[in-house]
């Protein structure tokens, strides 16, 4: 390229110095005519990314952090942030208990901070922490998200970064002319997670239960053979609660002799209960937004509209944003700004999820497939109601469901109201003032507020308030959040000496106000306000309120861009601990060195950028679920009016500050101009833990108390590499992996505790063992002789040594052991890669976590003995029977609790694999648009949580943290279709 | 940038960056009542102290009858067998043969009556033990706070309605962590636990059955004492006569019949037996307000438990699991069956032999099935703890036991007459009384705890039983099916009792 620059330069310049964005910086001698070659510069362009209170390059950022770009986020299409975070970043790791569109995923930053207090990490939202849900951000308002991982990344918000921080900035205004941003997406919500194989014949199930009655009555009724087979064939159809979906008598339809069904019985009726009641959700976007300004004023703004239906009836979220933003520099010395956003997110979440048999999951998987959806006359017709209406069987009318009578999940979550409404406005503003040439006084204020009403109505037309004629409840609750916070920064170079000093002060604080009612007996069948109804049954409120204080300074130093060191102390006060115990003190040190400036590696050209860094630092966590924890507290309670109190919590006047110290080391590099990456090595030891400490209970209730105790460590590697595989012109590909290896040990016990151990419910408290340490049953097999399901107990002489080892049949008399096994994963992370061709774009990206062990209940709760009306998972066709006499599923046997499989059966390997998100795109070339004055115009397809490979089909480990899963809303797939269009 | 402005700026730096002050983090709690501002009302003047004692007393009362008193439900986990002190008679009359299942249930109560729950690794031996415990402590914490010489008439009450709460807990814990008193006395009972100005007499582990009957007695003698006199505004306080009723409960198990029938007569004096029209009554088992009730709790809308309370399991005609659901509590046949035609007491249950008319949905219960307990809209229905009939059998019983048949029969007549016109009896032997007792308050929580005292085992196979297929039991007494083992919690968190002090697991089959 040849350009022509015309411009005066003065006759004593010697040497031209050109520059340019990503190409090396020349010097030339100045000459009438110069040619200049411009260089790529291929160090990476050195981003600059958002940190504590402020901005910082990542060159010269000491700390731990990593960043996921707001184009990124906006590639996966979920309602809720928290869930683009899973496999992302190394060391995050995501669980998501429900699939409801809008849930949020908890974040849990490199392992288990805490025992009993809050875990999850920091959210900050545009410098200032965030108390409310994520759903209530649109995703394509971020510029950025950034988890600060280390103490010196996350020491400056020390009171309460001890669980890492995750730092979410929204876009803001460019000068110039503005751009205009218009992005659509239209797509379809299916279930994500396959369901378990059970069974779905009628045969087979009146076949196996007919089994587990004739094996009650024979192992425990001492019954002949064949006098038990008889016994079941006349007791089957009753246990089951009257249910015979064939055209014989009940006596005949199994045959007491085989066990087998009557071969000449004929099938009525047969309904699948979660066929019936899922169906493919509609899901639809659109944003647009206007960002531009001038030298002196910026601004951005955007509204967003989502609509996202998922796969089951009444269960959607819908949203609606709107943000603005103005950035004025007023003059040279004075600047300002303010950031207001408005969303109102509406939802219909019924109780889709949970063990209990209004939920469509666990009832819809659990119920035997001998139970109709609908009701059926005695011939196997449907029968309809007066008006033709669709009846229903709650289980109460053709029969009676042996579990879950008098409910009727798809009904129900037609008929029943679940809606939760929320309006929220983020108002934010600061005042940037410069004087003295290096001081820079900034002044931030924000004042969130969140109005949530919600209205749970249960229907009269059946199920739990049908003998109450309805009953409705309506909750209301504003969320009133102030923060302010004042910095003062001095900068100055002296030569090869930087210096940046940073002091700040904070104050926070929440209010929270409730108010809760309830009415029953409702006329107009469908209207849930209590305006409907006639009887209140109760109404209360509440309000609380959560201040927070803190004073801190940092000191950043470098010389000559190569040597950096950072120093930063917070002091904080909660309002969560008494007077006494109020104020923690916090403090951080970080050092890094850029190898890759010195001398000696300046010619090294395959080393591209090396850095090595290490830091050390004390955070603080106050996160208990209560606000005063060190005052004893009573509720009270109605006795027919008059007052009645309760001590429901126990006080403890020395609680205080969790703390926590973080030493963090690791080497960022980039080679060949290919390979780029971070290593580090993290260990956060937490002391003073915040411990609901159990009580025996002979002491009543409340059964713990809150204590400062014990120490923790979470010790481990990340990894994080990212390589260039071509990088042309024409084509890009690259692919970028992250692995995470962590352990969780506990270093000190408890002083009145054994100090070899203890337990506590499924866990073993051992120094040096994690605190998820199962502590179990533990299931031996199966006896080859008669089907017994065997655990190991131990054997003891008079003195109670353990002598020796022996298998019992059923719990009651078994041992539980130490099983060194946890739900920490060996490693965990994600991959992913990208491929741009001539405007075609594929991203695939995937996270996975190998190893870590955790509790399928759902498998182990379909593996029963024997229990009427529940299924059974089709590993149950391998049960102990005289002809299958070596295997691991013990013989069936109607209502055995020795029988049922419990300990550590259900321990499933938690490993995963789960495609995340695939995009496949196509931008429009620039020279067909910019005839239509369009700057960008892309066409994609997008597909979220596409599939989990798991131990079991069904089985979806990343639902909890702690080890146990449930029947949660399986999480969904979405698959869409979208056009981006900028001009 | 002139200096003024520079100064001002730098001024303005300085202020923005000061502190908030203490007053910042008084923060409102008011979803709470703090200890501090109990206290606060405590001291506001010196009549003050009921202002805070009548709330913990009504509280407690309210705890009786509570969901969820052990504290664990979760939305995927209801505990709907939890409400209270109904549970606890509840589960007694399940772990028996004179009720029988129509199914085997939804789990809440099936491993009662399959007696599988004992192990120490369930959740039934938790609640039970739980339950009382916190009824102990919270008594405790009510004893603490009076001084035993006080002058307030109602402060006295107070104080003897928690000393008699406290002796009832332990009494009904040490009757199921350990066999019955009489024979066993020095075997390892449960905890005592005091006030600790009381701590001398305290133990933390297992303290023998002998010291923990002391103890019990010492606490209903001093509870009585100081209820005497006292008038209670209505029946869901305890008075003299109640604690007097309760400690006829202790005089069984211990034996000792003179206490027994001096306190039963106390109790019941000024109560009238149901006449056979107000035994059949709408109201006569779910209204505090009917006759014969001497203590119950008095259910409304705020305090109803729906579908987690006693008559969601008893109430044939509701919509909870004892009714629509289908799980019918049926009388055991052969008690049934052995009523003569002309007892009253046939016609609380549904059977073809009463010629009733019956109606479309009582049409529909099997035979057996208990319409004794009868629905209140919402959920209203009231619990009874304790009435006037369980006074009459105790004093017959005693008298019977000590050898009085003729007294026996002629206490006994006192209710008789009320039941059945053809009875007619000089001398009744001990077993006679406690047939009529088995009758007259089936379903009120007595079977189990009198098979225990009365060292009787159970027989649910017999030609025409009624029970439950699966669940045709024949156990002796002694059996430790019967009783429940230590909660493990209660292990791993004491230092005072251990693995080595657990009771054990019962090894004999169910099932003759």
């Amino acid at each position: 390229m040849i350009f022509n620059i015309y411009k005066e330069i003065p006759s004593s310049a010697k040497t031209l110095v050109v520059s340019f964005v990503g190409m090396k910086q020349q010097e030339l001698p100045v000459k009438s005519k110069v040619e200049i070659i411009l260089e790529a510069d291929s160090q990476m362009l050195d981003e600059v990314m958002v940190v504590a209170y402020g901005t910082a390059k990542k060159s010269s950022f000491t700390g731990s952090a990593a960043t996921v770009s707001g184009e990124k986020i906006a590639k996966m299409q979920t309602s809720n942030v928290s869930k683009s975070l899973e496999g992302s970043v190394a060391g995050v790791q995501i669980s998501q208990s429900s699939g409801q569109p809008g849930s949020s995923a908890d974040i849990y930053v490199r392992g288990i901070g805490s025992i009993s207090a809050g875990k999850k990490a920091l959210i900050v939202l545009d410098g200032v922490p965030y108390e409310g849900s994520l759903n209530q951000i649109a995703p394509s308002d971020i510029e950025s998200m950034t988890v600060l991982k280390d103490a010196a990344a996350n020491s400056l918000y020390g009171a309460r970064g001890a669980n890492g921080v995750v730092l979410i900035t929204t876009k803001r205004g460019k000068s110039g002319k503005t751009k205009v941003v218009f992005e659509n997406r239209t797509g379809v919500n299916t279930r994500g997670v396959a369901k378990y194989d059970v069974l779905d014949s009628p045969k087979e199930y009146y076949e196996l239960f007919w089994e587990s009655l004739r094996n009650q009555n024979y192992y425990e009724g001492k019954n002949s053979y064949l006098g038990a087979g008889q016994y079941a064939t006349n007791e089957l159809v009753q246990a089951l609660g009257g249910y015979n979906n064939y055209n014989v008598p009940n006596n005949q339809l199994v045959d007491p002799a085989t066990g087998r069904l009557n071969p000449n019985a004929k099938l009525l009726y047969h309904d699948n209960w979660m066929d019936e009641a899922l169906r493919p959700g509609m899901r639809q976007e659109n944003i647009i937004s206007l960002s531009g300004g001038t030298e002196k004023t910026t601004f951005y703004a955007s509204a967003a509209y989502l609509y996202d239906n998922a796969y089951t009836v009444n269960s959607d979220f819908s949203r609606v944003n709107a943000r603005v933003k103005v950035d004025q520099e007023v003059n040279d010395w004075f600047k300002a700004g303010f950031n207001l956003a408005f969303t109102n997110a509406e939802s219909d979440s019924p109780n889709v999820g949970g063990n209990n048999t209004s939920s469509l999951f666990f009832f819809g998987q659990v119920i035997a497939p001998i139970y109709p959806v609908y009701m059926y006359d005695a011939e196997g017709n449907r029968m309809y109601g007066s008006n033709g209406n669709v009846l229903y069987d709650y289980g109460t009318e053709m029969g009676k469901h042996p579990f879950g009578a008098n409910n009727h999940p798809i009904d129900q979550q037609l008929n029943n109201i679940y809606k939760t409404t929320a309006d929220v406005i983020k108002a934010k503003a600061y005042a940037e003032f410069r004087f003295l040439k290096d001081f820079k006084l900034t002044v931030n204020a924000s004042i969130d507020n969140f109005n949530t009403r919600q209205v749970e109505f249960q229907t009269p037309i059946g199920g739990d308030a049908a003998n109450v004629n309805g009953r409705s409840t309506v909750s209301t609750e504003r969320y009133y959040v102030l923060n302010a916070n004042q910095l003062l920064n001095w900068s100055r170079k002296f030569g090869m000496h930087d210096f940046d000093v940073l002091l700040g002060h904070e104050t926070k604080n929440d209010r929270v106000e409730s108010l809760t009612a309830r009415k029953e007996n409702f006329l107009v069948p469908d209207n849930p306000e209590l305006s409907n109804g006639a009887k209140l049954s109760d109404a209360t409120s509440g309000a609380a309120e959560y201040s927070l204080e803190g004073y801190f300074g940092q000191v950043k130093y470098n010389y000559d861009e190569k040597y950096y060191l950072s120093a930063s102390y917070r002091r904080d006060a909660s309002s969560k601990f008494h007077p006494d115990h109020r104020w923690g003190n916090f403090w951080s040190a970080g050092a890094s060195w850029r190898i890759k400036q010195e001398d000696f590696l300046s010619s090294t050209d395959w080393i591209n950028d090396l850095k090595i860094k290490a830091s050390f630092g004390t955070q603080g966590n106050d996160g208990i679920g209560n606000n005063q924890p060190y005052l004893d507290q009573y509720q009270v309670v109605s006795n027919g009016g008059a007052i009645g109190i309760n001590y429901i919590f126990r006080g403890n006047p020395n609680i205080t500050w969790e703390k926590s110290n973080n030493f963090n080391a690791g080497v960022e590099f980039r080679f060949w101009d290919k390979l780029s990456g971070n290593i580090e090595y993290f260990n956060k030891t937490t002391k003073d833990l915040l411990y609901a400490k159990p009580l025996p209970p002979s002491m009543g209730l409340p059964s713990s108390i809150w204590e400062n105790t014990m120490r923790m460590r979470n010790q481990g590697i990340e990894l994080e590499l990212g390589y260039d595989i071509i990088n042309t012109n024409d084509l890009k590909w690259n692919f970028a992996i992250n692995l995470t290896h962590y352990t969780n040990k506990l270093l000190e016990l408890p002083p009145d505790r054994p100090q070899d151990g203890w337990a506590v419910g499924n866990y073993y408290r051992k120094i040096g063992k994690s605190i998820y340490n199962y502590y179990e049953y533990k299931f031996a097999g199966v006896d080859p002789d008669n089907g017994d399901a065997l655990y190991y107990a131990d054997i003891k002489d008079e003195n109670g040594n353990v002598v020796g080892q022996k298998t019992v049949n059923g719990t009651s008399n078994a041992t539980r052991y130490e099983l060194d096994k946890s739900p920490i994963p060996a490693v965990y992370g994600g991959f992913s890669t990208f491929v741009d061709f001539k405007g075609f774009d594929l991203n695939l990206s995937f996270a996975y976590q190998i190893g870590g062990w955790v509790y399928d209940s759902q498998y182990s709760g379909l593996m029963h003995s024997g229990t009427a009306g529940t299924n059974w998972h089709k590993d149950i066709y391998n049960r102990w029977t005289p002809e299958n006499r070596y295997t691991n599923v013990p013989r069936l046997q109607d209502g055995s609790l020795d029988q049922s499989v419990s300990g550590d059966y259900s321990l499933t390997k938690a490993s995963y694999l789960s495609l995340r998100n695939i995009t496949l795109g196509y931008t429009f070339p620039k020279r067909w648009m910019s005839k239509a004055k369009i700057e960008k115009l892309r066409l994609y397809v997008v597909g979220d949580n596409m599939f989990l490979a798991s131990a079991r089909k069904g089985f979806d480990p990343r639902q909890s943290f702690t080890g146990d899963t449930g029947y949660n809303y399986s999480a969904m797939r979405t698959v869409s279709f979208g056009i981006n269009l900028e001009f | 940038m002139n200096i003024t402005k520079k100064f001002l700026l730098s001024a303005f730096a300085c202020l923005t960056l000061t502190s908030c002050g203490d007053e910042f983090f008084d923060i409102e709690n008011a979803g709470v009542a703090t200890k501090d501002e109990i206290d606060a009302i405590e001291k506001s003047n010196p009549d003050a102290l009921i202002k805070v004692v009548e709330p913990l007393v009504l509280g407690l009362n309210n705890y009786l009858h509570q969901y969820d008193t052990q504290g664990t439900a979760t939305a995927t986990n209801p505990n709907h067998n939890d409400f209270g002190l109904m549970s606890i008679y509840h589960l007694g009359d399940v772990m028996n043969d004179d009720l029988a299942f129509e199914t085997r249930g939804n789990g809440f109560f099936t491993f009662d009556y399959t007696l599988e729950y004992w192990g120490e690794g369930y959740v039934r031996s938790f609640f039970y033990w739980n339950f009382f415990y916190t009824v102990i402590n919270q008594a405790n914490d009510i004893i603490v706070k009076i001084s035993a010489d006080t002058e307030n008439e109602t402060l006295r009450a107070y104080l003897g309605a928690a000393y008699t709460l406290r002796g009832l807990g332990h009494f009904y814990l040490a009757q199921m962590f350990q066999q019955t008193y009489v024979g066993n006395e020095q075997a390892p009972g449960v905890p005592i636990v005091l006030t600790p100005a009381e701590s001398e007499d305290a133990v933390a582990g297992r303290a023998p059955l002998e010291k923990v009957y002391a103890q019990i007695c010492k606490d209903f003698k001093t509870g009585m004492t100081l209820l005497e006199g006292w008038n209670r505004p209505n029946k869901t306080m305890i008075d003299e006569q109640v604690a007097a009723g309760l400690y006829t409960r202790v005089c069984l198990v211990m034996n000792n019949w003179d206490e027994a029938i001096t306190y039963a007569r106390l109790a019941r004096e000024g109560y009238s037996v149901y006449t056979p029209e107000q035994l059949l009554a709408d109201n006569a088992f779910n209204n505090i307000n009917a006759s014969e009730w001497l203590w119950g709790a008095d259910i409304t809308a705020e305090t109803t438990t729906a579908f987690a309370s006693f008559f969601s399991f008893m109430c044939s005609y509701e919509a909870g699991y004892g009714g629509e659901v289908g799980n019918y509590q049926k009388m055991d046949a052969k008690l049934y069956d052995s009523m003569s035609p002309t007892d009253v007491r046939k016609k609380l249950f549904k059977h073809s032999s009463t010629g009733v008319k019956y109606t479309e949905q009582e049409a529909k219960f099997p035979e057996y099935t208990n319409i004794k307990f009868k629905k209140v809209p919402n959920w209203e229905a009231d619990y009874v703890y304790m009435r006037a009939s369980e006074m009459i059998l105790t004093e017959a019983e005693a008298l019977a036991h000590k050898g009085d048949g003729g007294g026996a029969a002629r206490v006994l007549k006192e209710l008789m007459t009320e039941r059945d016109p053809s009875w007619n009896k000089a001398s009744v032997t001990v077993d006679e009384v406690y047939q009529q007792r088995r009758l007259e308050l089936w379903g009120e929580g007595f079977s189990l705890f009198d098979h225990l005292r009365l060292k009787k085992g159970i027989d649910r196979n017999y030609a025409g039983s009624n029970h439950l297929s699966s669940a045709r039991y024949t156990i002796d007494a002694g059996s430790w099916y019967f009783l429940y083992q230590i909660p493990l919690r209660e292990l791993d968190n004491s230092d005072a009792i251990s693995a080595a002090d657990q009771n054990p697991a019962p090894t004999e089959s169910k099932v003759k």
